[in-house]
């Protein structure tokens, strides 16, 4: 296991850098071999580079048109696409079609905005890559980082022309070459990390290796003879970026939908538990027994009564709202808890004592996901045969989680025995779990009261960003 | 200040007379749901303030909030409703006239907290220290969601806008008990008093962690009028119910014998 461990974390970053080797080889060997002209095969090359143009005109008209069908779609793929067309259409190799040299061109301003164009466009990949990374993977792009890349970017939309000027544009490549190296690295850590397991990283390493070393080769090129373009350097390594641009953006659309997919059973579930919720809120046992101690509330005391239905109605207006609310803050769901708690104590003067325990409430909860707990404990803990019978709701927070405990000194009970109410207890469970990533086990035995214990991690909120109340 | 209140059902509007107006010194014209009518009185009338039901068969509450605020931009509204609607259901254009929800069935408490927010002045609790402890808002005793939470508040009172920090709670409320039990009765003594407070519409304290302040300026009391000079102390006890008020109470006869 420590072999494959060891295998899947060095192989990724070692494949990554075959397009370089592979290109920087080919150079070597075509420049040794063929000094001025163009060997038939890189006109082949140069085929496949139009073929892979073609392909990214695809992808940027499929992804403009997905934007007005899709309110998922992302920008991001389409920038990175509109990056790698630009920078193959003005890279020095796809001038020889026209030049043996590009330096020779004969329009000095031409050949600059070219030059200009390929740079910045290779770069903007880059930038759009970083975007990529973090949107869809999480990728932390921590402020100072933002700050040094961004600025470097910028800085290179202002310096680059002149300093190509007076031949010095190479300072500007080589501050480039080793901000997207770092990113390389970064990406490579990241991808350590998780295993390495995600094809579309690698993928995405490979971009990122394969502008470094096309940056780094035209670059060195700058000085040396023409026919180091001829031997299709760019062409080579550009058909690389392609060819994994296209296995990113296959994944990426993959996953997308897989994602969309899974959003739909998520959202068709959760909706399923919480009609099941309200459902088990205003069923008639409940009312009627509510209505009935409202009533002789108000022959024995008519503001009370007054107070009651206030209470009630209050109640039953929150259980309604229940069914398109999923998660609230803690302190509403409390309020719903004590709305409970002092409707039961119509019925019977409250022989139990409810503590509200709050450390911490900056947090949310599912709708009517305590109240179920809370009634459980009511309803079966025998809590008037106790002397001191009491219910603890308590709240606290620790590094990584919001943590609630509601705990009782009643008669305990086996779990496995409880049928009808533990519809309420499984409901609340999966939807802790389903929209907070929570963890819910209940501890209880006979005799030793019941313990319910809440985990919920910081910062969970995918899922649940479109439900807040 | 001319109030119109509109309800399709006439129970709710002698509702609205009997249980939930409080104010007696506003003018108030009830109608049932045309349109036609509420608009044409709205123009032709200087009205500050309306009281729209939101479900009518003649007319949705809030195409006729619109209506209303087309034929007068000043006026500002409140919904009637027995659902649970919050602003964030309303469309964003009303809200700036929006000044508050009442939910049937209709409470004076409510009627309060629209009443403060159309005038744009908080509500203000009203504190009795003298003889038993009790507070009030816009004359209607507050009841308290323990009898630790109200000490609470008047420990809080008598530190006069000072932070109060949960130890020096935990030593005047529960100096029999041990600490951690203390502890928890002091969060549930504070979380209770949150929930009163919001209920009522004044939130005159600062909750932080283990620290509580008071707002003085949210708080009318005899204690402070008595303190500023402002009345004279008569001659029932301060706090009487709470043992630690005794230092308090040995300093105001002090006072008055000095």
């Amino acid at each position: 296991m420590v072999a494959s461990i060891r295998k899947n974390a060095v192989l990724p970053p070692l494949l990554c850098f075959l397009p370089l080797v592979l290109a920087l080889t080919t150079s070597i060997l075509f420049s040794f071999f063929y000094q001025n002209e163009v060997p038939a095969f890189f006109s082949l090359i140069r085929v496949f580079d139009g073929i892979a143009i073609f392909g990214i005109g695809v992808i940027v008209l499929v992804e403009i048109g997905s934007h007005f069908f899709n309110k998922e779609a992302q920008w991001t793929p389409l920038f990175i696409a509109l990056s790698i067309a630009i920078s193959i259409l003005t890279a020095p190799d796809t001038l020889t079609h026209l030049f043996e040299d590009p330096r020779q061109m004969g329009n000095e301003v031409l050949n600059v905005f070219l030059h200009t164009a390929n740079h910045l466009s290779l770069l903007l990949t880059v930038y759009f890559v970083l975007r990529f990374l973090k949107k869809n993977y999480d990728v932390p792009l921590l402020r100072h980082e933002r700050i040094l890349t961004y600025t470097l970017l910028i800085a290179n939309f202002i310096t680059f022309i002149p300093l190509t000027q007076v031949h010095f544009e190479f300072l500007v490549s080589i501050i480039d070459i080793g901000l997207v190296t770092y990113w390389l690295l970064k990406t490579h850590v990241y991808a350590f990390r998780k295993g390495n397991r995600d094809p579309n990283l690698f993928l995405v390493s490979v971009i990122l290796t394969t502008v470094v070393s096309t940056s780094l080769c035209i670059t060195l090129s700058h000085d040396f003879p023409a026919h180091f373009y001829a031997t299709g350097i760019s062409s080579v390594s550009f058909l690389i970026i392609d060819a994994c641009f296209y296995g990113v953006y296959l994944c990426y659309v993959v996953r997308v939908t897989q994602k969309a997919n899974q959003k739909e059973e998520y959202e068709k579930r959760i909706k399923e538990l919480q009609g099941a919720v309200l459902k088990q809120q205003i069923r008639p046992h409940f009312l009627f027994n509510a209505l009935n101690a409202i009533k002789m509330t108000y022959k024995t005391d008519p503001e009370k009564g007054e107070e009651a239905i206030t209470l009630f109605s209050k109640y039953l207006r929150a259980s309604m709202r229940a069914t398109d609310q999923y998660l609230v803050p803690l302190e509403r769901e409390l309020k719903v808890v004590q709305g409970y708690v002092e409707l039961e104590s119509l019925k019977t003067p409250k022989p139990y004592e409810v503590l509200y325990n709050i450390d911490a409430f900056q947090f949310e909860v599912p709708y009517f996901g305590l109240q179920p707990i809370v009634e459980n404990a009511i309803q079966h803990a025998n809590l008037q045969s106790k002397e001191d019978g009491h219910i603890e709701i308590a709240t606290y927070e620790d590094q990584t989680h919001y943590h609630i405990k509601i705990t009782d000194n009643g008669v305990g009970y086996d779990i496995n025995q409880v049928k009808s109410e533990s519809i309420g207890l499984t409901n609340t469970k999966k939807r802790f779990e389903l929209l907070l990533n929570a963890t819910l086990d209940i501890l209880s035995k006979p005799g030793e009261g019941c313990s319910v214990n809440i985990a919920i991690p910081k910062g969970e909120k995918d899922h649940a960003d479109d439900h807040r109340g | 200040m001319q109030t119109i209140i509109v309800d399709d059902e006439t129970s709710s509007l002698h509702a609205f007379l009997d249980q939930t107006l409080t104010d007696a010194k506003g003018e108030y014209h009830f109608f049932k749901d045309d349109p036609k009518i509420v608009i044409d009185y709205v123009k032709a009338n200087d009205v500050a303030l309306a009281f729209l039901d939101i479900n009518m068969p003649g007319i949705n509450g809030l195409d006729l909030a619109k209506a209303l605020i087309k034929a007068r931009p000043a006026i500002k509204i409140a919904f009637v409703t027995g659902t649970d609607l919050k602003k964030e259901d309303i469309d964003p254009r009303l809200l700036p006239s929006v000044v508050g929800f009442l939910y049937k069935p209709l409470n004076a408490n409510d009627f309060e907290k629209v009443l403060a927010s159309f005038h744009d002045k908080p509500l203000l609790l009203e504190a009795h220290t003298f003889g038993t402890f009790d507070c009030f808002v816009g004359g209607r005793l507050v009841r308290f969601g323990s009898n630790k939470s109200k000490e609470l508040l008047a420990l809080l009172i008598v530190y006069e806008g000072k932070s109060l920090t949960m130890n020096q709670a935990i030593t005047a409320l529960w100096p029999d008990r041990d600490l951690d039990k203390a502890k928890i009765l002091y969060r549930d003594a504070v979380w209770r008093l949150r929930a009163t407070l919001e209920e009522i519409g004044v939130p005159c304290v600062t909750f932080e962690r283990a620290m509580l302040t008071l707002n003085k300026s949210m708080v009318r009391c005899d204690y402070y009028e008595v303190l500023s000079g402002k009345a004279p102390l008569g001659e029932q006890d301060f706090l009487p119910s709470y043992d630690w008020s005794y230092p308090y109470q040995a300093q105001l006869e002090m006072g008055r014998k000095g």
